[in-house]
């Protein structure tokens, strides 16, 4: 293993191949921030540009895009709950609050910590157990997918609300969302109303700026705010008290993300959705959640960029891509000629090892780039909103054009904001929604391929160890909500 | 209208929506499933979820209140914008998205929006030179 971290090292630290590494990291960090940007959008543009580099410098490339647009992500998120990527949706919670307090650079600080713990241990994990992990994949199938997801909306819900109808009644209105477009299975397209442009279902984007920043925007003008978000000292580096808080987190949530991340098509988001749930539930600071806790922060960020990492492993050892950004990596690594497959850690030493080094000073690379990027976003907050708002908008605005270049997407993003101005209204949930509206699809793919297997058998999702222990959890979360809403109706 | 009944007939309306729509599709057999088999079941849920909100109605003395105001002239300002982009280009929209959603705000300052005014300008030039080749800005 030694030899091969030392071949990792000597083509990781070759000065073009570290520019380019910088270059990724850069390009991530900006796409992140930008709601609309993602690291899809920015790897298929740079695509044509790794053709050129070689496989090795352009997957070093490519995936310091793709890792450092989790870092990116999460500033948004912090700073203006806005979450640039479907895994910071998480972020927002605690980090938002956090920025409020006054703490923006704490959490901002929180989330390059974290993410850089998650990316280093990923690193020792990738050189250690690759071939075993990967093979941890197969044991899921549709079954456990769905109950997987499942857990993750009756998790997050009974977590996140008082009330287990309404955090439900809302993760499953976003699943219904996400039924629109066309129905991969039969390919009729659904609840598109005859418009082209929903054929191929609604963006995540779209659907995040309305329901969550722009429903923000309206809450705060609805509340008559006025001053600046935070306007007192920010902190930056987080105290002893907090890291003694923030360690653990991370150490956690890079546990479940790596976990998860191995799992084709888990998906960040699950990531940094379980993350949060877990540790909410053996924090000894469970109160905090929901109000600026720094675990709130450092889980989701730790989870979501070790799975961002543990997804290279199916990757390079079954060529299976867990997102589109992979997907992407995968053709650049074919156009090469790499077949990616159990092979390529054999054939190709170099390529595997010096793409695992190269996460890890990537990681150096964006912990050293983000801190004094901080002191210069969290001056955003000192903006007063009757100014903040309107460039918050203009921001959002040229995002989500940007997304698809359609202008049918901005009013679809206005519609958003009126839903999320009604949950604001009703006191119903934007975050469990939005957990529906990403899962939902893989939820139904699952589900109707885990029924159509069982031939319309049910007991199928009780058919497995890893099933049975998934519905335990889903048992003793339901309970726990069940508890919750008897306790407060008596209350 | 108290809250919780506010929240039993958006749940109803929203699911009974979703599951008369999806019979447009064929439903099928859980073996066999259709298009409209998941959503017309989870918008039966959702219905049914919405219902248990009707007995809370009973007790419930919170009133739904909010500056509609407010929020009408927000999205009023977007859905504008984006029909000024239509016509115009994305750096009038920008401008006329400034300007009516800065009025909104009950602290609106001429000066301020001048200057917020410059530097969205900027920004949409720069994102069309940098990132959006095909973003029309005029």
């Amino acid at each position: 293993m030694v030899e091969n971290l030392l071949l990792g090292f000597e083509t990781a630290t070759l000065g073009y191949n570290l520019l380019y590494l910088l270059i990724g990291c850069v390009l991530g960090t900006i796409v992140g921030v930008i709601p609309g940007l993602g690291p899809s959008t920015t790897i298929s543009l740079l695509l044509p540009a790794t053709f050129a580099l070689g496989p090795i410098s352009g997957l070093i490339m490519l995936a310091g895009v793709y890792y450092g647009s989790q870092y990116g992500g999460s500033t948004t998120a912090i700073l203006l709950n806005t979450p640039g990527e479907s895994s910071a949706v998480m972020t927002c919670i605690d980090g938002h609050q956090m920025a409020k307090q006054g703490r923006a650079g704490t959490a901002i600080m929180t989330s390059a910590i974290s993410s850089f713990i998650a990316g280093v241990i990923m690193v020792i994990l990738m050189s250690l157990i690759s071939p075993p992990l990967a093979d941890l994949a197969f044991k899921f199938g549709p079954a456990e997918y769905t109950m997987l997801m499942l857990f993750a909306f009756i998790g997050v819900t009974v977590l996140t609300e008082d009330d287990l109808r309404k955090g439900l009644s809302t993760a499953f209105l976003g699943i219904l969302l996400g039924c629109v477009g066309i129905d991969i299975n039969s390919g009729i397209d659904r609840f598109t109303f005859d418009i082209p442009d929903l054929l191929d279902g609604i963006g995540f984007v779209t659907v995040a700026v309305g329901v969550i920043a722009f429903s923000e925007i309206l809450k705060n003008l609805d509340q008559g705010t006025e001053g600046a978000i935070s306007d007192g000292e920010v902190s930056i580096v987080p105290t002893w008290a907090e890291l003694k808080r923030l360690i653990p987190a991370a150490l956690r949530g890079t546990g479940v993300g790596g976990f998860l991340g191995l799992l084709p098509g888990g998906g960040l988001a699950t990531a940094s959705y379980a993350a949060y749930v877990f540790d909410k539930k053996v924090s000894k600071h469970k109160d905090e959640f929901g109000k600026g806790a720094i675990e709130g922060v450092a889980a989701p960020e730790a989870a979501n960029n070790a799975g961002a990492q543990a997804g290279f492993i199916p990757l390079m050892s079954l060529g299976l891509p867990e997102s589109m950004a992979m997907a992407l990596m995968l053709g650049a690594m074919m156009v090469a000629g790499i077949v990616p497959g159990p092979m390529v850690i054999e054939n190709h030493p170099d390529l595997f090892w010096g793409l695992v080094v190269s996460i890890l000073i990537g990681n150096v690379i964006l912990l050293v780039l983000n801190y004094p990027l901080i002191k210069i976003w969290v001056q955003l907050l000192k903006v007063p909103y009757n100014v903040l708002y309107p460039l918050i908008l203009v921001c959002c605005f040229i995002g989500v054009y940007g997304v698809n270049t359609n202008i049918n997407d901005l009013f679809l993003v206005a519609f958003f904001a009126g839903l999320g101005y009604i949950f604001y209204i009703l006191n119903l949930q934007p975050v469990t929604f939005i957990l529906g509206f990403i899962l939902g699809p893989m939820l139904e793919d699952n589900f109707r391929r885990a029924l159509t297997i069982s031939q319309g058998d049910f007991s199928i999702f009780v058919g497995s160890n890893v099933c049975l222990i998934i519905l335990t959890l889903i048992i003793v979360f339901i309970g726990a909500g069940v508890y919750n809403i008897f306790n407060n109706n008596t209350t | 209208m108290n809250k919780s009944l506010a929240v039993a007939l958006f749940l109803i309306v929203s699911g009974a929506t979703f599951s008369i729509m999806s019979l447009d599709y064929r439903i099928g057999t859980p073996d066999y499933m259709g298009p409209g088999f998941f959503p017309f079941f989870i918008g039966l849920i959702v219905c049914a979820i919405g219902s248990t909100f009707l007995l809370d109605a009973r007790r419930d003395d919170t009133r739904v209140s909010a500056n509609y105001a407010v929020g009408i002239k927000l999205l009023a300002s977007i859905c504008g914008s984006v029909i000024v982009f239509k016509y115009t280009g994305m750096l009038v929209a920008v401008l006329f998205l400034v300007w009516t959603s800065a009025l909104i705000h009950p602290k609106f300052n001429i000066k301020q929006t001048l200057y917020l005014s410059a530097a969205v300008s900027v920004l949409t030039v720069a994102m069309k030179y940098s990132l959006m080749e095909t973003m029309p800005l005029w």
